[in-house]
């Protein structure tokens, strides 16, 4: 198919065998202008399942995972019911409106595999595995979809340097990454030439050196990609962390004797961790004030200042007032000016300090004079371990609490994340090493030092390069392949800055309450006050409407319209991060939106998309069919939803239901 | 315009850790859940400084020509400017400069005015900052070399290292 895609629009899905019941989604479409979609389902019943089930019909999950977290993949999304072998997904979409595509995926829990077909909708059918049109597969990358399929609780991920996405997207959405293909084809240039000369000469070492060359490029390829994957898991690590205090929050809160202990420990800890923050403040005012620190420092400022107080340094005499007597008939002398001494006033003039430069000199004899010395520095300075010691503890007596108490879910999630922070921090220390650490020729051949591997590549290349008499194209490619990596830098710069501009445009409109601006978005989001100050951080509300404002900005650069699905669309958010965040939706999102809510979400956010809308919005509502759902199904029944169209789950497309419905009985 | 710089690069050594990357080691990080969350260091200018004070104290200049640099401020922050730690750290440059010639009013004079401008939001001329810069970059390899050529590995580590140097 040649014809130029330039819009996809979702227009439904089909679950069979998850853990979400078997039920078919339709997400109505009428004349092709009906953009918006809210899809509402309670926590726990699917939304990130479902979220990752539409973000892996477009990108091969066997290509991002290998068996085992597939393996582990399948277990999270399998049914319950041990008597269901498989499991199928299948997303429906459109082209252009018009061309209807289905992709099903596959789930084999006996084998603990996944495959894909695709049925094309322009008449040429079935066809195993996952075929897009190359005009969509071209902007297809696991970044891409994690933007446009994203789960805005990891909002926190667009304002982290190691997850570098912002860079590759913008990359992929604005086709820099063709200089990329160009840069690999002068690659091969070179290596054909290398070749070619290879058979003309005589040096038996120079194929075992090729050889050698590829084995540690495809070594230090494996380590680029185990990178993507730790970074990956950091990421989930994390999210998973956040997740089990919010459970061990909820659970201790119910327990007046836990809560006791832990509030105890709370309260030390954050004792310990003041401690050290206010060690910390008075080191660095230490460091600030090197009079109190040092006495050879003291001793050597108050000599100066001395020094200059008894030499009257600076004399208030300004350069107006040579410029005076250069200009006039007489010097001060009485004597007749003559342009021999003009040019000696003009030359000495400078022996004498400028009057302005008593407004430097003065504050700094001032500061001398006046120092105040801190008591007793070097003690803080030698304490900052002890400090850091006593935090350690009060950090271990507050995770031991869970570790002793006789609650079996407790000491579970407690248990959890313990192991989780370990393996997170040996994350952490894996990247950081890898990365970091320098050079060493004794490095054993698997190393994983970036640097090592980076500069045994060079060498070898090198010394490919001369053996088979490529030094002069060597360098000629080498230098076309910076000027590629240059252009891409200004490039992406250039893109960078325009989109920097066009969020910053909307800031007063989103944060109308504390303005924040971006100030860079190379390889992570970073913040600035009005008056261009560093903002180190932000309330997880205002993280998430600016990364709004960044994804559909992005979105916007592409020619190809493709959908915005977004889970937990405004958790976090207050009232007016919620009404702005629809307003902005509608003003600025030009393609399909697909937005996964709770039954508390709705508030201030749906209802202004009704509004603004003018109701021309799907207002779809998923759940479970079980005793604890009696309500809702009664609720259904009475809003006339056919409640027996599926046996293990209700979908409801009716307006008032949507927003009668909440999954609490009490409420 | 006149700037503060940091190095950003080696030329000649891949290994080098920039100061960028030994900032990001160090500066307040209100999502870590590491010592940084508690760093008072929240403007790159404090490292610039800190770097300088161990210059200054251990009389290390770096005029190594092979650095590239990237910016940082054109002015003091005001952090430093209203705890006088701007007026201290100019002082003992000014000091280590004149130290040589006390007793000569003219030679002084003449050294302040080389290296001061009062038009300057960094209070210095282009030759006292260049100079400036020589004695900070001086004491980040010092402080470098106490780590081993690497970031420190906590906040701790690195006030540590910092007071081992300007004892």
């Amino acid at each position: 198919m040649s014809e130029k895609i330039q819009e996809l629009k979702i227009v439904g899905w089909e679950y069979k065998g998850f853990k979400v019941p078997d039920v078919t989604i339709n997400i109505e479409d009428p004349d092709n202008k009906r953009n918006f979609t809210l899809y509402q389902m309670l926590s726990g019943e699917g939304k990130t399942t479902t979220l990752n089930l539409l973000r892996n019909s477009f990108y091969d999950i066997n290509n991002r995972l290998n068996k085992s977290d597939i393996k582990n993949y399948i277990e999270e999304v399998k049914s319950d019911n041990p008597g269901i072998n498989e499991g199928l997904f299948e997303v429906r979409f459109k082209l252009n409106n018009e061309i209807n595509y289905r992709v099903n995926i596959l789930f084999d829990y006996i084998n603990d595999e996944i495959n894909y077909s695709t049925f094309k909708g322009d008449g040429s059918g079935y066809e195993e595995g996952l075929m897009l049109p190359d005009s969509i597969k071209q902007f297809i990358t696991p970044e891409f979809l994690n933007i446009t399929f994203f789960d805005l609780e990891l909002t926190e991920s667009l304002y982290e340097a190691d997850k570098q996405q912002t860079n590759k997207i913008i990359k992929k959405l604005c086709k820099l990454d063709y200089l990329d293909q160009i840069s690999n084809s002068l690659e091969s240039f070179i290596k054909q030439f290398r070749k070619k000369n290879q058979g003309r000469l005589r040096d038996n070492e120079l194929e075992k050196i090729e050889s050698n060359l590829e084995k540690i490029k495809k070594h230090y390829e494996d380590v680029i990609k185990k990178a993507e994957k730790q970074k990956e898991k950091k990421s989930n690590l994390i999210k998973k962390i956040n997740d089990i205090e919010k459970k061990l929050e909820a659970i201790t809160n119910e327990k007046s004797d836990i809560k006791n202990q832990i509030n105890y420990a709370k309260e030390n800890l954050d004792n310990k961790n003041e401690a050290l923050r206010e060690a910390f403040e008075i080191a660095f005012n230490g460091l600030k004030n090197p009079m109190s620190l040092n006495y050879n420092l003291k001793s050597e400022l108050e000599k100066f200042e001395n020094n200059l107080t008894k030499k009257r340094i600076p004399k208030g005499v300004g350069e107006a007032f040579f410029d005076e007597i250069i200009e006039s008939k007489e010097c001060l002398c009485g004597h007749q000016m003559t342009p021999e001494m003009q040019a000696n006033i003009k030359d000495n003039k400078k022996l004498y300090l400028d009057e302005e430069n008593i407004a430097i000199v003065n504050p700094i004899k001032t500061a001398i004079k006046g120092y105040e010395n801190i008591e007793n520095i070097d003690d803080v300075f030698q304490n900052l371990i002890k400090y850091e010691r006593e935090t350690k503890i009060a950090k271990n007596e507050f995770d031991q609490i869970y570790e002793n108490t006789d609650d079996e879910t407790l000491k579970k999630l407690a248990n959890d994340k313990a192991n989780s922070t370990l393996e997170l921090q040996e994350i952490e220390n894996w990247l950081k090493n890898i990365y970091n650490k320098p050079y060493n020729p004794q490095d054993p051949p698997n190393t994983e030092s970036f640097k090592t591997l980076q500069r045994r590549i060079s060498d070898i290349e090198e010394d490919i390069n001369k053996r088979s008499k490529a030094v002069t194209e060597s360098k000629k490619i080498n230098k076309l392949k910076q000027w590629i990596t240059e252009i891409q830098k200004d490039s992406l710069d250039k893109i960078s800055e325009k989109i920097i501009e066009d969020i910053n445009k909307e800031v007063k409109r989103v944060l109308p309450l504390e303005e924040i601006y971006v100030e860079s978005i190379k390889n992570k989001i970073t913040l600035i006050t009005p008056d261009g100050k560093k903002r180190s951080g932000a309330s997880r509300g205002q993280m998430a409407r600016i990364a709004y404002l960044f994804l559909i900005n992005l979105l916007n650069k592409s020619n190809l319209k493709f959908p915005l699905v977004v889970d937990s669309p405004v958790t976090a958010l207050d009232a007016i991060g919620r009404s702005e965040i629809a307003k902005g939706l509608i003003k600025d999102h030009s393609g399909q939106y697909i937005g996964f809510v709770f039954d508390v979400e709705k508030e201030q956010f749906a209802e202004i998309l009704q509004k603004e809308l003018n109701n021309n919005i799907n207002l779809i509502t998923v759940f479970n069919k079980s005793e604890a759902s009696q309500h809702m199904i009664d609720l259904a029944d009475k809003y006339k939803i056919d409640i027996y169209e599926f046996e293990a789950g209700v979908v409801a497309y009716d307006h008032e239901f949507f927003n009668s419905f909440i999954g609490s009985k009490n409420q | 315009m006149q700037r503060f710089h940091f190095i950003s690069k080696h030329k000649n050594d891949d290994n080098f850790i920039d100061m960028n990357k030994f900032w990001d080691s160090i500066k307040k990080n209100n999502l870590s859940n590491s010592q940084n969350l508690f760093s008072p260091f929240s403007d790159k200018l404090d490292l610039f400084y800190i770097c300088l004070l161990v210059g200054l104290k251990n009389e290390i200049k770096d005029q190594d020509q092979n650095y590239e640099v990237s910016d940082i401020t054109d002015k003091w922050t005001l952090n430093l400017k209203n705890s006088k730690a701007s007026d201290f750290i100019i002082g003992l440059y000014l000091s280590k400069l004149t130290k040589n010639n006390e007793e000569d009013k003219a030679k002084i004079n003449t050294q302040l005015n080389t290296v001061l401008d009062h038009n300057s939001d960094t209070k210095l001329s282009e030759y006292g900052l260049k100079e400036l810069h020589e004695y900070a970059f001086g004491g980040y390899n010092k402080i470098l070399e106490e780590l081993d050529g690497n970031i420190p590995s906590t906040i701790v580590k690195f006030f540590d290292t910092v007071h081992k140097l300007l004892k």
